[in-house]
């Protein structure tokens, strides 16, 4: 076989085998937020501010389900079906193989707000500046780092695949709809606010809101979202055991 | 304690202690889930507008532990190989289908307890009747024949997992379980209404309130349910070949 066939062959393994967790992928960073802004606009009726509410608080749980469950899912099924040794017994380090798989957060992420923002440009239900699509961006990168480095550290920690599906399923679900991101952070009682601040989701709730308004970026959110995300990378790194 | 407790007791303790992630995933799913929707979303909400919310979310709760738990766990025991280890025990396909089907009505009490919880916790009106009852147990039944279907076509953890997410997702967002079916957009109204999820929750609502049950929408929805089953003992593979 020519060098271009096999080539072409491996090609066709890899599409083989990795097609389904980039549909896992694209369902994540598009579909599952089309689907909540749906259900949205269904439950809000017609008015602009509550489309906006819904929109915010749907491309923040998007960032949440996508990073966390994409990067927990695809190390727990690394880990468990064997991938990982494989890796371990090659020249790849612990940095690399995180990096590569933050990094994919990251750029579903990135996606994920630019098309959100692109649509509601063109629906009329968006009006964001260039600062405003920065301050977007910028909320997206973060997201996706550190809540894909906390899929990560939650992934590397199970001690099997069905403790690990539950960690992720539970912390991917519980992060965006136990944060502030459909309600206000008054709603909750006083001893669990301390907690809700904690969560980048209660600070990039309000950023999006900002954002899709076109009103002014709120300093002290984008500052605790920065802040935040840099702490939870830090903490997912170390978390994550690289040897077995 | 009496001799036949005994084994009884010890058996649940060491299914908990050895799946104790797979319990609390599914009371979080099937209970925790439905009830924190609702209290997140039907705050604002008039008393209908609740009772229809709460009636959707126990849907997405059997969604979650009967549909999206079947396909995952028959997958998974397909791919980690215990299903032809259950097979060499001379375990039939018929039993583990049994087994899983007797497994997803006891998860189906999980939503059936957050209603219980939503009317005494979220101000949700209590039912009028048990006519609701039926049609929940139609919807259990049909979304476990499908949950058996998307099993038997995925051969992956992700593609199951995409498969299932998309099933759940679709089902609770465009079939107007959590809104008036008025509100479901002109050109989608033909499609989603004649969806099982449509069909079980609209027939709940009516049972719910004491209305007069649809007979076309419950005939639908047994339609569907034999439907799912009949392709799930079509087309279930037991052990797959070497």
């Amino acid at each position: 076989m020519s060098a271009l066939g096999q080539t072409l062959a491996v090609l066709r393994l890899f599409w083989a085998q990795e097609r389904s967790a980039f549909q896992f992928l694209l369902f994540n960073a598009f579909a599952m937020p089309a689907f909540v802004a749906y259900l949205g606009l269904m439950l809000a009726g017609g008015s602009l501010e509550a489309q906006r509410w819904w929109m915010a608080g749907s491309i923040t749980l998007g960032l949440g389900m996508g990073g966390l469950a994409q990067v927990g899912f695809a190390v727990l099924t690394d880990r468990f079906l064997g991938r990982l040794d494989l890796l371990r017994s090659s020249p790849v380090s612990k940095l690399a193989y995180y990096t590569a798989h933050v990094s994919l957060a990251v750029i579903e992420s990135l996606a994920l707000v630019l098309v959100a923002l692109a649509l509601l440009t063109a629906l009329g239900i968006a009006a964001p500046g260039p600062g405003g699509v920065a301050a977007g961006m910028l909320a997206a990168l973060c997201a996706g780092s550190a809540i894909g480095g906390l899929g990560a550290a939650l992934a590397f920690g199970a001690r099997d695949f069905d403790a690990g599906n539950t960690a992720v399923a539970i912390a991917a679900i519980g992060f965006a709809v136990a944060s502030p991101v459909f309600y206000e952070i008054t709603a909750l009682p006083w001893a669990l606010r301390p907690v809700a601040w904690l969560s980048p989701f209660t600070h990039i709730a309000p950023l999006l809101r900002a954002v899709i308004a076109g009103a002014p970026i709120p300093g002290g959110a984008l500052a605790a979202t920065l802040g935040l995300a840099l702490a939870l990378n830090t903490i997912s790194y170390r978390l994550a055991r690289w040897q077995e | 304690m009496s001799a036949s407790l005994r084994p009884l007791l010890g058996c649940t303790a060491l299914a908990l202690s050895v799946n104790r992630s797979y319990w609390v995933m599914n009371l979080f799913m099937g209970f925790g889930m439905p009830l924190i929707v609702q209290f997140v979303f039907g705050q604002r909400m008039d008393a209908p507008g609740r009772t229809r919310l709460l009636i959707g979310n126990a849907l997405f709760g059997v969604l979650l532990v009967v549909l999206r738990k079947t396909a995952m766990v028959m997958t998974s025991d397909r791919i980690f190989g215990y299903r032809d280890l259950l097979a060499t025990t001379g375990l039939s396909r018929e039993s583990y289908l049994g087994t899983m089907a007797l497994e997803s009505a006891v998860m189906a009490l999980l939503p059936f307890a957050a209603l219980g919880f939503g009317v005494w916790l979220a101000g949700v009106t209590p039912p009028a009747s048990w006519l609701w009852l039926p049609p929940y147990a139609l919807a259990v039944a049909s979304l476990f024949a499908l949950g058996v279907c998307l099993s038997a076509a995925c051969r992956s953890l992700p593609s199951v997992a995409l498969a299932t997410n998309l099933v759940t997702m679709a089902s609770f967002t465009l079939c107007p379980l959590a809104y008036p079916a008025e509100r479901v957009p002109a050109v989608l109204a033909p499609v989603v209404t004649w969806l099982p999820p449509s069909l079980a929750a609209e027939s709940m609502a009516a049972g719910w309130t004491h209305a007069a049950l649809e007979p076309t929408a419950l005939a639908a929805l047994l339609a569907w349910t034999l439907v799912f089953v009949l392709a799930s003992l079509r087309w279930f593979p037991w052990t797959d070949r070497p």
